[in-house]
C-alpha cells in the first residue's frame, strides 16, 4: 500500500530518458554540470579505495553508486545553509565546498578531515549512527530563532532510521517547524543488514506522517529528480515550511568500508547488473547520447582534469605535515585542566620537550 | 568605605531560579529548554516564572526526549546560542548519554575549535526525597570521566546561583548537579544583584586541626551533623571541604588541608568503587602523601542501586557512619 | 626498484593468501593498475600499483600466505634505490619483527636471577608523616623498632632513635639545606651547635598586623612586623611548658662583619611592643643565654640575614607574600608569611615546639588577643 502512496520520483528513467509526462528542467549545461561534479565524486572514490590497498591511507568508506543522490542534493544547497553529513557522505561534502585535500587526511586518521573551509558550514561527520539528526534540527532551529532564511540538510542511511535520534530529531524539527531536510540514502544496506529485517515498513518516507511533515520517495540514482526534490524541501523550509523528509533510494556498489566483504552476505552480481543499468552517471551519460551532446573527447578532457586535481590533493596530503601532539590536548576544553596541563607536562617532559 | 549588597534569604531552588533569569536577562543567546521547563516552571519550580517573563521563545517546553534536547542543543549551540537544557532528574539522563559522549563533550575538538558546545546541562539528582525508582541516582562520576566536560554540584543558595552563572558563561560544557534534598532544606543570603562563584573553587565550611572531610551536594547537610558532634562529643576538630566543583577539581584547597590535618575523610552519596571519591584519594596521593597520618577514609553509598524509598535511609551514609570513619582515623 | 608490500587493509589483519595475480613478470603495468589478488580473514582484495612501471619479480606465489609488512612483488620504476611502498604516517607497514627468540631467552634469564635473590624483608609500618619526619632527620627508619600498635613506628621513635649516641653516625639530622646555608661559620664564630634539628613550619596571615600596624602608624608609632611576633613569640612561650623561669630573654640573630652575633634581648616579657623595636636596634652581644631566637630573612627588615638553627627554639622570619586565601568559603588576598621554627630534639620535645608555633602564629593571626596577655 505505502509503496503506491509514496511513488519513486523520478525525471529520468535508466534509459535516459524523460519519464512521460514529466519534464526536465536543465540545461544541456547544466545536465554536463551534474556529470562532471558525479565524475568528479566517482573518481575521488575509486583513488581513495586503492590508495587504502595500497596501505597510503587507512579504513575508508566508499559511496560508489550513491553519487547521483549525494552530489544532487548538495548542489541544492546555497552558501551559508548547514550540512550534517556521516561518514559515508564525501561526495556530498565535496560537492559543498570541502578541500580535497582535508578529506583525504580524513581516511588517514587527521583532525582535519573534520575542518571544511572557512565560511562552509559542514560538521565533521556524525559516526554514532543518526546523533546528527538532532544537531541538524537544532542548528535550523537557531536559524529559525534568528530569522535568518539558511537551511540545514542532513544525511543518514537506512539503518539510522531504527535508532531513537532519527525520531527525536524528526519530531522537534516537526514539533518546532526548523528549516531542516532529512535527507536518507536508503542503499538497502546497513552493513550487512538488508531492508526487511531493518523495518517492517516498505518505505522510508512513509516514517514521516508520524510526524505530519511532506516526505517523499526519490529516485536517488537520477540526479536530476534529486536535485529538484531537495531544491523544493530547501524552498519550503526557508519561507517557513518547515522540515521535509526524503528518501533516496540507491545502491552501494561496494563494500561498506575496505575493512568488510559484501559477498559474505549478498550477491554482488546484483551490483554488476545495477552498474549496467541503474548507474546515475550511465543515466547522464544515455541523455546526453540522446540529445546528441555526448562527446568521448569531452569525457576524456574531464577525466584529465579532475585526475590531476585529485593528484594534487594526494600530493598534498601525503605531503602534510605530520600531526603535531598539541593537536591531541588542543580543544578538549577552551583552557586546558589542570589535570590535563599535568599530563600535558609529564608526556612532553617524557617526550624531552619540556625538560 | 562600606558598600550595602541587598540580599535575599533564598533557597537553592530560587538561588537557580535567579541565575536562569539574571542570564536570560542579560543575554540573547542564552536559552532554556526541557520538559515541562516552561509553562509548568518546572518540575522542581527551577524555572518559575521564566517562561511568562521571557516566553516561549526562550523558555521551552520540548518533546519528552532526552537525546533530543541535548542533540538539538548541540546544534544550536554549535549554531551561536547558549542553551540551558534541563533533564528532569539525573536518573533519566541515559537516554542522552551518547549525544553527551560522543558530541558534547568532543565537538570542539573535532572540528579542531571550529565549533563548540558552551551549554549547560541542569539535572536534579540524589536520594532523600522519597522519589520514585531511578529519581535518585548520583551518577557524577559517569561524567567526571568524562573529557570536555566539566562538572559542578552546589549545595546552598549563594553557591548555585553564582556557580550556574558561571557555568552558563564557561565556553565549556557543564555538567549542573542539583541536589534534590539541597533544594528547599535551607535559605542563604544571596546578593540581590549578579556574582559569580568560580568553577573549579572548593569551599572550606568548617575550620579544625584533627581531619580533613570532602564532600559535595546533600552530603554537606550530614556531614556538617556529623562533625559538630564529633567535636562536642569527642573535641575532634574537623576541616569540612565542599568540593563545589568535581571536574576540575580544586586541588590546591584539598592538599592545603590536609598538609595542616594529616588526615582525610571523603563522603558521598554515590556507590564507592569508581566514585569521585576515588579521584580525591588520588589529589591526596599526589600532593600530599608524606603528610598523612592515617588512611584516607571514605563513607560512600552502597555498591547497589540506589534503593526504592523504603530503603534509602539505610544507603544514604548517615552521621553516625561518618562519625564512626572520623573516629577510625583520628585514633589509627 | 618499488617493493609492492601488503599492509594492513583490514583493520588489524596479519597476513593474507595470494589468490592470483593479475599481471606476470615483464608487464607494464600503470598507476592504479590491480596487480593481485589477497584473501585475508575479513575480505578478498585486489591491490592495485602506488606507481608505474614493469614487473621485475614476483615474490610470493600463488598460494603463499603473506605476513603484513612483506614484499609480494618487485616493480620496476625506473628508479635506482630500492624503496617500500608503505607511505609514511599510514597505518600500514608496520612490520612487526616474529617474536624474537633472543628476547624470550634473556627475560627467562632474568626471572631466574630474580628467583635467586633472597626476598627483601618487609618493610617497617610507619605513616606517611612519620616517614617524612624520618627523612628530615637522615634517619633510615627500617632501622628503627617501632613502639604503637603492631610495632608501627611513630614520631617519637624516630626523635628517640635521632637522640640515641649509638646512632649518631646515621642519625646525626644534618638540617635542611634550605635552613642552614652556612652552619660551619655559625658554630665558629657564634658556639652555637646545630645538631640534630627539625623544622616546623607554618605559613602565617599577617593582614591584621599590618592593619594594626597602619592605625599605629596614625598616631607616630612605627613598629615593625618582627617586633609582633618577638612578642607574641615571648607570649607564646611564657604560656608553654618550654617556660622555665619567668625570665623570656630572645636572641636576635644578626650578621657581622666577622660572622653572625646574637644580641639578646631581656626579659621581653617586661617590653612593650614599641620598646622591642628600639631595643632590637640597641641589644648587643651579651652573655645572657636567650631562651628563644629570632631571624629575619626579609632583605628589607633591618635585622639580619639567613642563618641556622641554635641550640634554643629559632623562629625564622619569611618575607612577607600576598597570597589568596580561602576563608568561610569565599577567596580573599591576604598578606602571609612563612614562619618556621627550628629546634634542637636534644634540648626541646618536638610536641611543645610545634605548639609554641601554632599558639604563636595564633597570636599574629589575631593580634588582640596579645592584649589579654600584656603585663
Amino acid at each position: 500500500m505505502m509503496l503506491d502512496q509514496f511513488p519513486m520520483r523520478q525525471i529520468l528513467n535508466e534509459e535516459g530518458q524523460v519519464i512521460e509526462g514529466e519534464q526536465l528542467p536543465f540545461s544541456i549545461e547544466e545536465v554536463k554540470r551534474f556529470y562532471y561534479l558525479m565524475l568528479r565524486a566517482r573518481m575521488l572514490d575509486k583513488k581513495s579505495v586503492n590508495m587504502q590497498r595500497q596501505g597510503r591511507i587507512g579504513t575508508y568508506v566508499q559511496y560508489e553508486g550513491q553519487e547521483a543522490a549525494q552530489v544532487g542534493s548538495a548542489a541544492a544547497l546555497e552558501d551559508g545553509d548547514w550540512m550534517f553529513p556521516t561518514y559515508r557522505d564525501h561526495a556530498a561534502t565535496l560537492t559543498f565546498g570541502h578541500s580535497m585535500r582535508n578529506l583525504l587526511l580524513n581516511w588517514r586518521g587527521r583532525l582535519e578531515g573534520g575542518l571544511p573551509p572557512e565560511g562552509v558550514n559542514i560538521f565533521p561527520p556524525a559516526i554514532p549512527i543518526a546523533s546528527q539528526l538532532p544537531h541538524a534540527a537544532g542548528a535550523a532551529w537557531a536559524e529559525k530563532k534568528r530569522g535568518t532564511d539558511r537551511v540545514s540538510l542532513v544525511y543518514f542511511g537506512d539503518g539510522a532510521t531504527s535508532e531513537g535520534d532519527f525520531h527525536e530529531g524528526l519530531n522537534f524539527a516537526s514539533v518546532f517547524q526548523v528549516p531542516a531536510v532529512f535527507f536518507n540514502q536508503n542503499n538497502g544496506f546497513a552493513i550487512s543488514v538488508p531492508m526487511e529485517k531493518q523495518m517492517h515498513a516498505k518505505t522510508i518516507a512513509q516514517k514521516g506522517l508520524g510526524y505530519d511533515i511532506p516526505c517523499e520517495r526519490v529516485d536517488g540514482n537520477d540526479i536530476t529528480a534529486v536535485y529538484t526534490a531537495v531544491k523544493e524541501a530547501v524552498h519550503r523550509a526557508r519561507s517557513g515550511g518547515g522540515p521535509t523528509l526524503l528518501e533516496a533510494v540507491t545502491w552501494r556498489y561496494g563494500a561498506h568500508t575496505t575493512a568488510d566483504d559484501p559477498t559474505k552476505y549478498r550477491d554482488q552480481s546484483e551490483s554488476e547488473r545495477r552498474r549496467e543499468t541503474m548507474d546515475p552517471l550511465l543515466r547522464l551519460e544515455r541523455y546526453l547520447k540522446h540529445q546528441d551532446a555526448w562527446k568521448d573527447q569531452w569525457v576524456s578532457s574531464l577525466e584529465e582534469e579532475i585526475s590531476a586535481e585529485i593528484e594534487q590533493a594526494v600530493e598534498e596530503m601525503e605531503n602534510y605535515p605530520e600531526a603535531d601532539i598539541s593537536q591531541l590536548f588542543d580543544h578538549v576544553y577552551d583552557v586546558p585542566t589542570w589535570t590535563l596541563q599535568e599530563q600535558i607536562d609529564e608526556h612532553l617532559a617524557v617526550k624531552g620537550r619540556n625538560g | 568605605m562600606t558598600t550595602t549588597v541587598e540580599t535575599k534569604n533564598l533557597t537553592m531552588i530560587q538561588g537557580i531560579n535567579e541565575a536562569l533569569r539574571t542570564k536570560l536577562e542579560e543575554d540573547d543567546q542564552v536559552l532554556v529548554l526541557g520538559q515541562d521547563v516552561g509553562v509548568n516552571g518546572g518540575v522542581f519550580r527551577a524555572t518559575e516564572g521564566l517562561h511568562e517573563q521571557f516566553g516561549g521563545e526562550r523558555v521551552i517546553d520540548t518533546p519528552l526526549a532526552e537525546s533530543g534536547i541535548v542533540g538539538t542543543s548541540v546544534g544550536m549551540a554549535a549554531n551561536g546560542f547558549r542553551p540551558v537544557a534541563e533533564m528532569q532528574f539525573l536518573g533519566f539522563i541515559y537516554p542522552a548519554f551518547n549525544q553527551i559522549m560522543t558530541h558534547v563533550s568532543r565537538i570542539r575538538q573535532r572540528s579542531m575549535g571550529r565549533y563548540t558546545a558552551p551549554m549547560v546541562i541542569r539535572a536534579p539528582f540524589g536520594a532523600g526525597v522519597r522519589a520514585p525508582e531511578v529519581h535518585s541516582d548520583s551518577v557524577e562520576a559517569l561524567f567526571t570521566h568524562m573529557p570536555g566536560v566539566k562538572v559542578v554540584v552546589p549545595s546552598n543558595a549563594y553557591d548555585a546561583k553564582g556557580l550556574l552563572i558561571s557555568a552558563i558563561e564557561d565556553p565549556d560544557p557543564v555538567i549542573f548537579l542539583e541536589p534534590m534534598r539541597c533544594y528547599r532544606s535551607s535559605r542563604t543570603e544571596v546578593p540581590e544583584e549578579k556574582y559569580t562563584v568560580k568553577l573549579g573553587k572548593a569551599a572550606v565550611r568548617r575550620e579544625g586541626e584533627d581531619i580533613s572531610v570532602f564532600t559535595w551536594g546533600a552530603m554537606t547537610i550530614e556531614t556538617m551533623k556529623a562533625v559538630e558532634q564529633v567535636e562536642q562529643e569527642e573535641n575532634i576538630t574537623c576541616d569540612v571541604i565542599d568540593l563545589r566543583t568535581l571536574y576540575p577539581m580544586d586541588k590546591e584547597a584539598i592538599a592545603a588541608s590536609v598538609q595542616k590535618t594529616g588526615r582525610a575523610l571523603i563522603v558521598h552519596e554515590a556507590p564507592a568503587t569508581g566514585g569521585v571519591s576515588s579521584e580525591v584519594m588520588a589529589v591526596i596521593n599526589d600532593t600530599s602523601f608524606l603528610y598523612l597520618c592515617s588512611p584516607v577514609e571514605r563513607v560512600c553509598g552502597f555498591d547497589t542501586p540506589v534503593p526504592v524509598y523504603s530503603l534509602e535511609n539505610e544507603y544514604i551514609p548517615s552521621p553516625e557512619k561518618i562519625k564512626r570513619a572520623i573516629r577510625r582515623s583520628v585514633a589509627f | 626498484m618499488f617493493e609492492v608490500k601488503l599492509h594492513d587493509i583490514g583493520e588489524g589483519m596479519h597476513e593474507a593468501e595470494v589468490l592470483h595475480y593479475f599481471v606476470e613478470t615483464g608487464d607494464a603495468v600503470k598507476n592504479d593498475q590491480p596487480l593481485v589478488e589477497v584473501q585475508t580473514d575479513k575480505m578478498n582484495a585486489e591491490i592495485p600499483s602506488p606507481r608505474a612501471g614493469t614487473i621485475k619479480e614476483l615474490k610470493a606465489a600463488v598460494g603463499d600466505v603473506v605476513e603484513v609488512g612483506n614484499t609480494i612483488l618487485v616493480l620496476d620504476d625506473g628508479q635506482e634505490a630500492s624503496e617500500s611502498g608503505a607511505a609514511s604516517g599510514s597505518e600500514a607497514g608496520k612490520a612487526e619483527p616474529a617474536g624474537g627468540a633472543p628476547t624470550a631467552v634473556k627475560s627467562k634469564t632474568e626471572t631466574a636471577a630474580a628467583v635467586m635473590t633472597p626476598p627483601r624483608h618487609k618493610r617497617v609500618i610507619a605513616a606517611p608523616h612519620t616517614r617524612r619526619i624520618a627523612r628530615e632527620q637522615k634517619v633510615d627508619i627500617e632501622q628503627i623498632e617501632g613502639t604503637g600498635k603492631n610495632g608501627r613506628v611513630l614520631d617519637e621513635d624516630i626523635f628517640t632513635f635521632a637522640r640515641n649516641g649509638d646512632n649518631v653516625g646515621k642519625a646525626t639530622a644534618e638540617p635542611q639545606e634550605e635552613m642552614m646555608p652556612d652552619t660551619a661559620a655559625l658554630s665558629e664564630t657564634t658556639g652555637f651547635f646545630t645538631l640534630p634539628a627539625v623544622s616546623y613550619r607554618r605559613e602565617v596571615d599577617v593582614t591584621k598586623v599590618q592593619e594594626r600596624r597602619k592605625v599605629l602608624q596614625e598616631h607616630g608609632l612605627n613598629i615593625s612586623v618582627t617586633a609582633f611576633v618577638i612578642k607574641a613569640l615571648q607570649t607564646a612561650w611564657s604560656k608553654s611548658s618550654l617556660k622555665q623561669a619567668e625570665e623570656c630573654h630572645i636572641g636576635l640573630v644578626t650578621e657581622t662583619e666577622t660572622g653572625f652575633a646574637v644580641p639578646v634581648l631581656e626579659d621581653v616579657q617586661h617590653i612593650s611592643l614599641s620598646r622591642i623595636d628600639t631595643g632590637r636596634r640597641e641589644a648587643s652581644s651579651s652573655d645572657t643565654a636567650p631562651v628563644l631566637a629570632v631571624t629575619n630573612m626579609d632583605p628589607e627588615e633591618d635585622t639580619p640575614v639567613p642563618m641556622g638553627c641554635t641550640k634554643v627554639p629559632t623562629a625564622v622570619l619569611h618575607p612577607i607574600t600576598e597570597k589568596a586565601a580561602v576563608k568561610n568559603g569565599e577567596v580573599s588576598v591576604c598578606d602571609m608569611m612563612e614562619v618556621t621554627l627550628t629546634i634542637d630534639t636534644r634540648q626541646v620535645p618536638p610536641q611543645a615546639a610545634a605548639g609554641l608555633l601554632r599558639e604563636t602564629a595564633g597570636l599574629i593571626e589575631h593580634p588582640d588577643l596579645m592584649l589579654a596577655e600584656m603585663v
